[in-house]
């Protein structure tokens, strides 16, 4: 099966093309979305493997914020932003952020990225697992 | 001739007798060694009744050349200025030579003022007196010589019954003066009158005419004066500054005696007063009035002596300049300082006066005689220190509201330039983004056509160029007014198509209408894309004539705008045709982007499209 992808992005062209090449490489594009809330939304309702997340967003949400809550429920967060600066950077790095894209994109270290990110986010859900059954 | 040297120490002068001397002795006739420039205003020192002498020294002060004389000395001497200038003091005057050279050679060497009193005897009966003042300046000795008399043979004295006594006619020029206070009364000499300048009064036994004068800042210190010397100390040494009835500010130096009885009970009191002004100008004699002066002119830092003492406290004229009140207003208010601090800095001037601690460095916010809307940002020190078993304060008062005023000012240009820089690299990045993928997009749909490639790129490129130069120079990104920018497009757009084509472009733009970046950057790409559609589809026929697009953007209501692009072209057949192309597919993701609605119109002539977007939109990005 495909890994799922929900792409968080308020650029329409870069959202359409991000669309596209993901496709390309294999993954299926749940969703664009160009909102924070939108996003929380649509990560509740169709759970991805990853999900790909700009900072700036349009609306009243940031990013980081919609991230914060979807973490919560262990989607893995790769950051595919413009804001390089420290500060976003150290906003950023809270639990369930996996990885950390600066525009504009290389989709060759997003696929990597993206793979890493997959991997260790099941291997995380293995342990899990595993820790669950043994306690069991 | 005789003469006879003393140091008067109370009036630290320097007093020459001379007995004997005659017109014959003053000058004698010598070689004119040196020629020298004329001296300017020579006419106006001629009616001066002080004698203005200049000397040159020689030979690094062996010897004087006289440069001048003035008009009195040469009367006297009989003698003319051609007779005496660059003649050698020793040669042209050996008896001036003998008076003066000691004191020329210590005024050029130290380049200290010297005072000097000349007493002329002719057989032991007074004749004249000439106060001298001896300066250094630019390279020269000048010694002032103020003749009190002129006539060489008399000396009247206005008070006769004084007129043989030499002390009596001392103290008749002196700005010295003494008083005894016995039984009550007091008797005063004519050198108090002098330094007080006024008559003697038949009541000046009743009081201490001088004290009396004490201006309002030293009347507590004539109350402490009087305090210790009636308590059985006998001496007190110290300065004291009056305003005379005409007005005069005076400093003078006060040494008084007491004397008691087995019983402790005063008996009589002496006091020996002197005017240490000096003349007209104010002569500062204590190194407090000495380190005021110094802050005399500054409006912004004020000096405080002794802020903590409730008495004897005095501040620079700043000080009053920043407080905004008149000196009299303050000058002798207690505790001025918690008058205009605020209740913070009042608390830390307590723990000051009980020594809970030593310093205190406090800014805070003063209202002007009250005023909320006249503040001032000032700055408080004030240190206390031990000096001779006592303990003393001083402070500085600095009003620092420009300075203030220009941080915050400085900072928050500072701040706002952060943050544009960020947004600048922010902006930069995403739009290089926007371009990868469209060229990425491109790319898929125009495989084997690169110049359709090229040509749609370097349409977009210039766009977000526009938009680039545009706010290079702005701060505020919400606020941008769209019609510059639709004609800078048009304006790229006739050289890149136009001309090759033979394209008119025409653009009608409500000047009034502001959008934030967010909404110009989609806005400019969907007009682009639009155009280029226009452009690709509309005039197969290459060569017809008067090709047109044209664009009209208008408010339609306090929220909506609205872009009316269309062209003159062949129209739009099947509409189905071109949804399922790139370019539909962009301007449906541009036109999502921007929260709007998009038709495609059905004219007679040509093709019409007619997007409906909000003029604003909440984005993180502009928080």
């Amino acid at each position: 099966m495909n890994e799922r992808i929900l792409v968080v992005e308020d650029e329409a062209i870069t959202a359409l093309d991000l669309k596209y090449s993901l496709e390309e490489l294999g993954y299926e594009v749940i969703d664009t979305v160009d909102t924070g809330q939108a996003a929380i939304d649509t990560a509740a309702e169709k759970t991805p493997d990853v999900v790909l997340m700009d900072i700036k967003l349009k609306g009243d949400m940031e990013g980081i914020e919609a991230a914060e809550v979807i973490s919560e429920w262990d989607i893995p967060i790769i950051y595919l932003t413009a804001n390089t600066d420290t500060d976003t950077f150290e906003k950023s790095n809270v639990k369930g952020s996996y990885g950390f894209v600066s525009k504009p994109y290389d989709i060759n270290k997003l696929d990597k990225t993206l793979k890493i990110t997959i991997n260790r986010a099941k291997l995380e859900q293995k342990k899990l697992n595993d820790a669950s059954g043994f306690t069991e | 001739m005789k003469i006879h040297k003393e140091y008067r120490k109370l009036e630290h002068i320097e007093e020459v007798s001379i007995y004997d001397v005659y017109e014959s002795e003053l000058y004698q006739p010598a070689e004119k060694k040196y020629e020298l420039e004329k001296i300017p205003f020579q006419k106006i020192m001629s009616n001066l009744s002080t004698d203005i002498n200049i000397f040159i020294p020689f030979r690094d002060g062996n010897d004087f050349i006289i440069h001048g004389l003035g008009s009195n000395v040469l009367e006297r001497g009989r003698i003319s200025q051609d007779e005496v200038t660059g003649r050698l003091l020793s040669e042209c005057s050996p008896m001036f030579h003998k008076l003066l050279y000691e004191s020329l050679f210590e005024v050029y060497k130290t380049h200290e003022d010297k005072y000097m009193r000349f007493l002329y005897y002719q057989k032991d009966k007074l004749a004249r007196l000439t106060n001298v003042k001896i300066m250094f300046e630019m390279g020269r000795v000048f010694v002032l010589t103020d003749h009190k008399e002129t006539n060489e043979n008399t000396f009247v004295i206005p008070d006769e019954k004084r007129d043989e006594d030499k002390a009596s006619l001392i103290e008749y020029f002196s700005q010295t003066g003494s008083y005894y206070k016995i039984n009550g009364k007091y008797a005063w000499t004519q050198g108090i009158y002098n330094i007080i300048n006024r008559q003697r009064e038949d009541t000046d036994e009743d009081y201490n005419i001088v004290f009396e004068l004490a201006i309002p800042e030293d009347k507590p210190l004539v109350e402490k004066i009087l305090k210790v010397m009636d308590s059985g100390k006998s001496t007190y040494d110290g300065v004291l500054r009056i305003k005379t009835d005409d007005g005069q500010l005076k400093y003078l130096e006060i040494n008084l005696y007491a004397k008691f009885d087995e019983n402790g009970e005063l008996i009589s009191r002496y006091g020996l007063i002197k005017d240490v002004t000096r003349g007209q100008s104010t002569q500062i004699t204590r190194p407090v009035d000495f380190l005021l002066n110094g802050f005399k002119n500054s409006n912004k830092l004020a000096l405080l002596i002794e802020p903590l003492n409730q008495k004897q406290f005095e501040y620079s004229a700043g000080f009053y300049t920043i407080v905004g009140e008149d000196k009299e207003t303050y000058s002798n208010r207690r505790a001025i300082i918690e008058n205009i601090v605020e209740q913070d800095t009042v608390e830390n001037f307590k723990k000051l006066f009980n020594r809970e601690i030593h310093e205190l460095d406090e800014t805070f916010t003063y209202k002007v005689k009250g005023d909320p809307n006249n503040t001032k940002t000032c700055n408080i020190t004030i240190e206390v220190f031990e000096f001779g078993s006592k303990e003393h304060s001083i402070g500085f008062l600095t009003d620092i509201t420009e300075d203030r005023v220009k941080q915050k000012e400085l900072e928050i240009a500072n701040e706002h330039q952060k943050v544009l820089i960020k947004e600048v690299h922010h902006r930069v990045k995403n739009n290089l983004q926007i371009l990868n993928s469209f060229l990425n997009l491109e790319k898929r749909a125009y495989k084997d056509k690169p110049n359709i490639i090229i040509d749609h790129m370097q349409s977009r490129l210039s766009s977000l160029a526009i938009l680039h130069e545009k706010t290079y120079n702005t701060t505020d990104f919400q606020n941008i007014n769209l019609e510059s920018y639709i004609k800078d497009q048009d304006a790229q757009l006739r050289t890149l198509i136009g001309l090759r084509d033979g394209i008119e472009f025409e653009s009608h733009v409500d000047s009034s209408l502001n959008l934030s970046i967010e909404i110009i950057t989609p806005l400019l790409l969907v007009i682009d894309e639009l155009t280029m559609n226009a452009i690709k589809h509309a005039f197969p026929d290459k060569s017809r004539p008067n090709k047109k697009i044209t664009k009209d953007i208008h408010i339609i209501d306090e929220h909506t705008a609205q872009l009316i692009l269309k062209d003159n072209g062949v129209g739009i057949k099947n509409a189905s045709e071109i949804s399922a192309n790139l370019g539909c597919e962009i301007i449906k993701n541009l036109t999502k982007q921007l929260d709007g609605r998009i038709e495609l119109m059905h004219p007679d002539v040509g093709t019409e499209y007619k997007l409906t977007f909000p003029t604003t939109m909440e984005h993180t990005i502009s928080k």
